[in-house]
């Protein structure tokens, strides 16, 4: 009788909760996804059905950060459950999303910066002089992404709240002959993604028009 | 020879008429005559109604005496009876109350009667009142020099009232008579193990039904020996669930464990296979109950092929004439995993032929629908805007089925299998053309079957044909196919999007990369068509499109597989041409007499997330 007590539920309807738990789960992932579209648009997320390691025989240039496993863990307790502490909810939703979030933000600083090191794209704002002549030789060292409409982006800057702070004043206080390069560089640079999107363009048999 | 005395007696001179007692011996007489039924032979056999006693003995005469070698007598009488003297006596047209001994047939005489004609198996059912009376007369039978002795009579007898009770009619008839009736006809559920009904069950069965009406049938057997015999089982296996006990009930005692740990899941699967079809469950059960086994090959192939014949039996029940081949598929691909040792290929082989006959048959089957009605591929019952969605999957489905099969035939099938898939793939390209669209990255795995069976049959307009058909939907849609796993309750989001050129609300039903390009691509450069295709790569610019190489091609039986390499490229990025995909392609190259290669490539199929690259690849080495 001692064992069968371990052993029994008392009105459990394990298909309503797997279904719940399903739920959750999509929320979860909900919550994730939006963290994620703020550094990665969704349309260039890729996934992986099989494995784990990946890599374009066709470019083996391209840097490869390889693939990390994110996790966190969440405890309700007992007590939680009982006093029916509904809050346990949100609390855990808040906790998913900070944790699961950094671990994101983290890894995508962690790979462009490899990816820099690799490449060489790095600019040493002491060496520099200041902030915005640091700038300066980042957008010189940058290639504008342009899209297949020719429409050119301008890089997102991430700044830390200091570094931003001190950023805005110089840019502010620049002078019309900084401005006047400012814009200078921008333009060759978007002249530069403009070409390099026709020769890119030109590498495919035919572009434009008709259709089978 | 089976023998037949069947007497009702309802008219009497010196008692009460019965008013069903005729009707019923009628009703016995013509069940048992059935050959689905009792197989007595017709012939020799008598029914009798409201005979005299003269009568009734000459019948005996008749059917005991003048027939030798009577494998089983059966005697059947409905009306009045009574003990007395010591002895039951059924009463016949004539019978006087106080000349019962001469005038009335006691069961002694019947008795004396089988002692001296020795039939092997006598039956004797008794439907009249006061018949559980017939004890009295056993004495004549249980002798030492009748019975024991090998080759001796056996008899069993019914009575269908006590010895101090009536037995009862209505104006369906006799009370046990309808009960026995109802055994025999299949109204009642005796049991479902057996061919053959045996009286004493049907007695026990009766003795049951009949209680609440006052009656208390008795049932005696006396010297039973050998298998039953009275007449046949119609409930016989009509229990669907009957297989699948069978198989736990003779499952091999050593390796029963997987049968304990999986015995729920075994029922689910099993109880839904002729509704349900879910791939990824049923290779997870299979495997699981295999695993066991596997160190012993003959024990492997023994317990998949009883797994196979098991559960195909309960997937033929489905209307869905594929569902069998299904489940031989999916049992012969959780053999890849142990493959290299002669019984297990040679086990292997079986299933595939097996799969291989019943797709055949399948094909038959549609091509005679096709020839009749076009829209045989739309389904019987439901159907509508959800063949929007279905319909191209069911197309490559079974066209790439058919391609398998021709892929996997042996000798023997091989030209049969080639006609009908160059019968099926001709008849869906004239009449199904604009359903012949990629929809689903699911769909990858089918065209590469599909084409590489096109292409060893040297049907290049067709593998043009249809290369240019799923290339053009893949150009309309841009690329952005659903993924394979998509949610039934989400595949409308997803037309609606594809339909209106937006997918900012189903973006999370897009597969990327898809894998459906990478086949349609290499087809291109086997048939020549690259040059061709190139011109419109430009409406695809920016397409991701991907490959999951394994490390073995053995492992396609897993669910999830580890290891291997997932390649990437984009149009726009690192390819304008197809040449640019060709250059850094890899090729896998398996024999296609190899069960490796059979049974991943029928693993690819039943499990829609990986593709048999090894197929279309031997025609890119040809040309290389």
């Amino acid at each position: 009788m001692e064992n069968k007590k371990l052993f029994v539920d008392y009105f459990v309807d394990s298909v309503f909760v797997e279904k719940f738990n399903e739920s959750l789960r999509e929320c979860l992932s909900k919550i994730q996804q939006r963290t994620m579209a703020k550094y990665c648009s969704p349309e260039n997320a890729q996934r992986l059905k099989h494995g784990v390691d990946f890599s374009n025989p066709a470019a083996p240039q391209v840097f490869n950060g390889g693939v990390e496993t994110h996790a966190t863990h969440f405890e309700i307790s007992l007590e939680s459950i009982i006093a029916h502490d509904v809050s346990a909810l949100e609390n855990c939703f808040i906790s998913f999303q900070k944790e699961m979030g950094e671990q994101f933000i983290r890894m995508v600083y962690s790979t462009i910066s490899k990816a820099c090191d690799q490449s060489g794209n790095v600019v040493d704002a002491n060496k520099s002089g200041s902030l915005s002549l640091a700038f300066l030789e980042m957008l010189e060292k940058l290639e504008f992404c342009i899209d297949k409409n020719g429409v050119v982006s301008f890089p997102d800057i991430h700044l830390g709240t200091d570094a931003f702070n001190e950023f805005t004043k110089e840019m502010q206080e620049a002078t019309p002959e900084f401005n006047e390069l400012l814009e200078s560089v921008k333009g060759r640079k978007i002249a530069e993604a403009q070409e390099r999107e026709i020769l890119r363009k030109s590498k495919f048999a035919r572009y434009g028009d008709s259709s089978i | 020879m089976r023998i037949l005395l069947a007497i009702g007696c309802n008219a009497y001179e010196h008692a009460d008429s019965l008013y069903s007692a005729e009707d019923d011996a009628r009703r016995i007489f013509n069940a048992l005559l059935k050959p689905e039924i009792g197989q007595f032979d017709p012939e020799c056999s008598l029914l009798l109604e409201s005979p005299t006693i003269e009568q009734v003995r000459l019948a005996l005469r008749k059917t005991l005496f003048d027939n030798s070698d009577i494998e089983n007598f059966t005697f059947f009488f409905a009306g009045h009876g009574g003990v007395s003297s010591g002895s039951f006596h059924m009463w016949l047209r004539d019978t006087g109350q106080k000349t019962q001994s001469m005038t009335a047939l006691s069961l002694g005489e019947l008795f004396r009667f089988l002692n001296e004609t020795s039939p092997r198996q006598s039956n004797i059912i008794i439907d009249a009142c006061q018949s559980g009376g017939l004890v009295s007369d056993l004495g004549v039978i249980l002798k030492p020099e009748l019975i024991g002795d090998v080759g001796t009579p056996a008899l069993t007898l019914i009575a269908t009232s006590a010895q101090n009770q009536n037995s009862g009619e209505t104006s369906a008839g006799g009370i046990g008579t309808n009960a026995i009736l109802d055994c025999i006809e299949g109204r009642d559920f005796v049991q479902d193990s057996a061919s053959v009904l045996d009286l004493v069950e049907i007695g026990r069965r009766v003795s049951k039904k009949i209680e609440p009406y006052g009656q208390n049938a008795i049932v005696w057997g006396l010297n039973l020996y050998g298998p039953p015999s009275f007449c046949r089982n119609p409930r016989f296996e009509t229990d669907p669930n009957t297989s699948l006990r069978g198989l736990i009930h003779h499952w091999p005692a050593d390796i029963d464990v997987a049968i304990k740990d999986n015995y729920n899941e075994i029922w689910d699967v099993y109880g839904v296979l002729d509704r349900q079809w879910n791939a990824t469950q049923f290779i997870t059960l299979v495997g699981a109950i295999l695993r066991p086994c596997r160190e012993n090959g003959l024990a492997l192939v023994g317990c998949a092929e009883r797994l196979a014949v098991t559960f195909s039996a309960k997937a033929m029940q489905a209307t869905d004439v594929y569902r069998s081949p299904l489940v031989s598929a999916g049992v012969a691909v959780c053999l890849l995993p142990s493959l290299g040792t002669s019984e297990i290929d040679a086990g292997a082989e079986f299933l595939i032929c097996k799969l291989v006959d019943e797709i055949v048959a399948v094909n038959e089957l549609l091509i005679s629908s096709m020839k009749e009605n076009k829209y045989c591929l739309l389904p019987k019952d439901g159907g509508g805007f959800v063949e929007l969605y279905q319909l191209p999957l069911r197309i490559s489905k079974i066209l790439a089925w058919a391609g398998a099969t021709y892929i996997c035939a042996q000798d023997s099938t091989k030209e049969k299998a080639k006609l009908q898939f160059i019968e099926i793939f001709r008849f869906a390209l004239e009449h199904y053309s604009g359903s012949i669209i990629a929809v689903s990255d699911s769909q990858a795995s089918s065209w590469e079957v599909i084409l590489t069976a096109a292409m060893m049959l040297e049907l290049n307009d067709e593998a043009e044909h249809l290369v240019c058909l799923v290339f053009k939907s893949i150009l309309t849609c841009e690329g952005n196919l659903s993924k394979f796993d998509i949610p039934p309750e989400k595949a409308l989001v997803y037309l609606l999007s594809r339909q209106r050129g937006d997918y900012s609300n189903a973006s999370d039903l897009i597969e990327r990369p898809i894998e459906t390009l990478s086949v349609l691509l290499r087809a291109a450069k086997a048939l020549n068509l690259d040059s061709v295709l190139d011109d419109y790569l430009w409406e695809i610019d920016g397409l991701r499109f991907a490959c999951y190489r394994p490390t073995s091609y053995a492992n396609y039986s897993y669910i999830n597989m580890e290891g291997g390499f997932n390649e990437y490229w984009e149009v726009g990025f690192d390819v304008f041409r197809i040449d640019d995909f060709i250059g850094s392609w890899t090729l896998s190259l398996l024999e296609d007499r190899d069960l490796v290669y059979k049974l991943s490539l029928v693993g690819s199929l039943l499990l829609e997330d990986r593709v048999p690259w090894f197929c279309l690849d031997a025609f890119l080495s040809e040309s290389s």
